[in-house]
């Protein structure tokens, strides 16, 4: 029987970091009005240029703009899950699964600092294992990295 | 630009009708659409057809509009399909407007038909995701979810409760339930509502639209001729605004909502206000969302929403009559059709028309529809004024 793949999705959204290998969000900025767009785009929506953006980081971390528990997973995934916009303060507002958190109402607030991690999202039609990028709580994040 | 008006509205009831195809029932839609008018069939002269997922429903596509008229008797007229996620329908009316108003032509017929309902209802929740950016359903996302995280904010920054939610879902099935298209007649208690079970917090079953069948149609005539077909008081269309998403994210800075841009569009256009608003069907596929329409269209200031369901503002005893066929989670939203059912709804309210869901004597309707996802907003909106 064939061995299941890892397939990356929105890989162009993320980079790591050649240091500590840690990843970070990938979006574009444009050179002439500051606009910041995430995921990256080869024009500038606000002043509409096409000649005027540029690879940007947009670092690690944000802040849940708002959250809910999906109790009725999308098509490939399994309730109850997580899910928020989180919003980058280089820019961006970023929708994406929140892991390391438990399913409730409670468990994740507005404001909450969280971190991106490149892991598991889904499994696609064949079984191969999908990544990607998702974010989890800091204060999660560091009881799982240990002392630093 | 010619003034043009509503001579004629009709609908397939809204729900669950597996064995019947998009042909089927798109021809009760525009038979009845019609008959309304008074328009003898032959002299309908142009058609626009909206259909949003027909084509992963059955395979058609490209020429979807030509088959289900063909079936319809209508043929070797210019029809022309449109598509624009739940909005398809307001677009389409849109068009016809335009091309009425234009002078191309008099007598334009408008349909939505849609059908959600599978065997299987993957299938079927698989087929309406596609009407959201697909690279965030491979993320996770539904719009369920999407409308509950734009509650939560209301809910943080306005103290907007669970409660108010439940409230609006009262407000709208009891309306429903004076409503024979709709998909849903029983009324249901704000205790009901919130016992149901959840399905993206904080929103329960009972506030989400369902998955739903069914078509609505409009027959639109330049004011010069309409006299020819109808005697019935006539609706005109005194305008419409549609705005797409930017998908601009304006990094945290407030940005009005595109709803808010297309109902600024209508209002200028039409010469109205909010203040002239008489009856009004908006576009809530979740129920509660029905509370930041009301203030994107200005029918009340930011995050007041809350307090207009309240004091039973919006019911149809209100001053502010609001979703008088139930809205979507009561009537159901079979996505092309829901805009022309929403038209259909306000025709009938400013013609008197309206049977028990009768609000005392409008002159000035609206409708608001908006579809899809995008990023994180919406894609598309219209804002509709019908005037008597």
């Amino acid at each position: 029987m064939a061995a299941k793949d890892v397939v990356y999705q929105e890989a162009e959204c993320y980079r790591f970091d050649p240091a500590g290998g840690r990843p970070y969000l990938v979006g574009s900025r444009c050179r002439l009005c500051g606009y910041t767009a995430f995921p990256p785009r080869a024009a500038c929506p606000a002043c509409i240029n096409k000649e005027s953006m540029q690879e940007v980081s947009l670092g690690s971390r944000g802040a849940v703009d708002t959250f809910s528990v999906l109790r009725v997973p999308a098509p490939g995934f399994e309730a109850p899950y997580v899910v928020a916009y989180v919003r980058m303060p280089a820019g961006g507002r970023v929708f994406s699964l929140i892991t390391g958190c438990e399913p409730s109402e409670g468990a994740l607030a507005i404001g909450a600092e969280v971190e991106l991690v490149i892991e598991k999202i889904r499994e696609d039609g064949q079984g191969n294992e999908v990544r990607g990028y998702k974010f989890r709580p800091v204060a999660a994040a560091e009881r799982g990295a240990g002392p630093r | 630009m010619r003034d043009v008006a509503v001579i004629g509205v009709g609908m397939h009831p809204f729900g669950k009708f597996l064995e019947k195809s998009l042909e089927d029932l798109a021809r009760v839609a525009v038979w009845n659409a019609v008959e309304d008018s008074g328009v003898p069939p032959k002299e309908i002269e142009a058609a626009y057809v909206a259909n949003s997922l027909g084509g992963l429903v059955t395979g058609q596509e490209g020429v979807r509009g030509q088959v289900i008229l063909r079936d319809a008797g209508f043929s070797g007229i210019p029809i022309v399909n449109v598509e624009n996620a739940c909005a398809s329908g307001t677009t389409a009316l849109r068009c016809g407007w335009m091309e009425a108003a234009l002078g191309v032509h008099d007598v334009i017929l408008v349909l939505g038909v849609e059908k959600l309902f599978l065997p299987r209802t993957e299938d079927s929740i698989r087929i309406l995701m596609a009407d959201a950016d697909v690279r965030l359903m491979d993320m996770g996302f539904q719009f369920i979810g999407w409308y509950a995280m734009e509650l939560r904010k209301y809910m943080a920054d306005y103290g907007w409760r669970k409660e108010h939610f439940a409230k609006v879902v009262e407000k709208n099935s009891f309306n429903g339930s004076l409503n024979p298209n709709a998909q849903y007649r029983k009324p249901l208690t704000a205790e009901q509502v919130l016992g149901s079970r959840l399905v993206a917090d904080p929103l329960t079953l009972y506030m989400c639209a369902p998955m739903s069948d069914g078509a609505a149609a409009a027959v639109l005539c330049s004011r010069e001729r309409a006299g020819r077909y109808t005697s019935r008081p006539l609706v005109e269309i005194a305008a419409i605004g549609l705005q797409s998403g930017r998908f601009a994210d304006a990094g945290g800075a407030p940005r009005p909502s595109i709803t808010t841009l297309a109902a600024k569009e209508a209002y200028e256009r039409a010469g109205l206000g909010p203040e002239d608003v008489d009856v009004a069907e908006v576009h809530d596929a979740v129920a509660p969302s029905e509370l930041y329409h009301y203030e994107d269209l200005g029918l009340c200031g930011k995050g007041e929403g809350a307090a207009l369901i309240e004091a039973g503002r919006t019911r149809i005893t209100g001053d502010i009559p609001v979703n008088t066929s139930g809205g979507l989670a009561a009537r159901g939203h079979p996505v092309a059709a829901t805009g022309l059912a929403q038209v259909a709804e306000i025709v009938w309210q400013l013609r008197g028309e309206a049977g028990p869901r009768q609000v005392a004597d409008p002159k000035v309707g609206l409708v608001e529809n908006t579809g899809g996802i995008v990023e994180d907003e919406a894609a598309v909106a219209t804002v509709t004024l019908l005037k008597r």
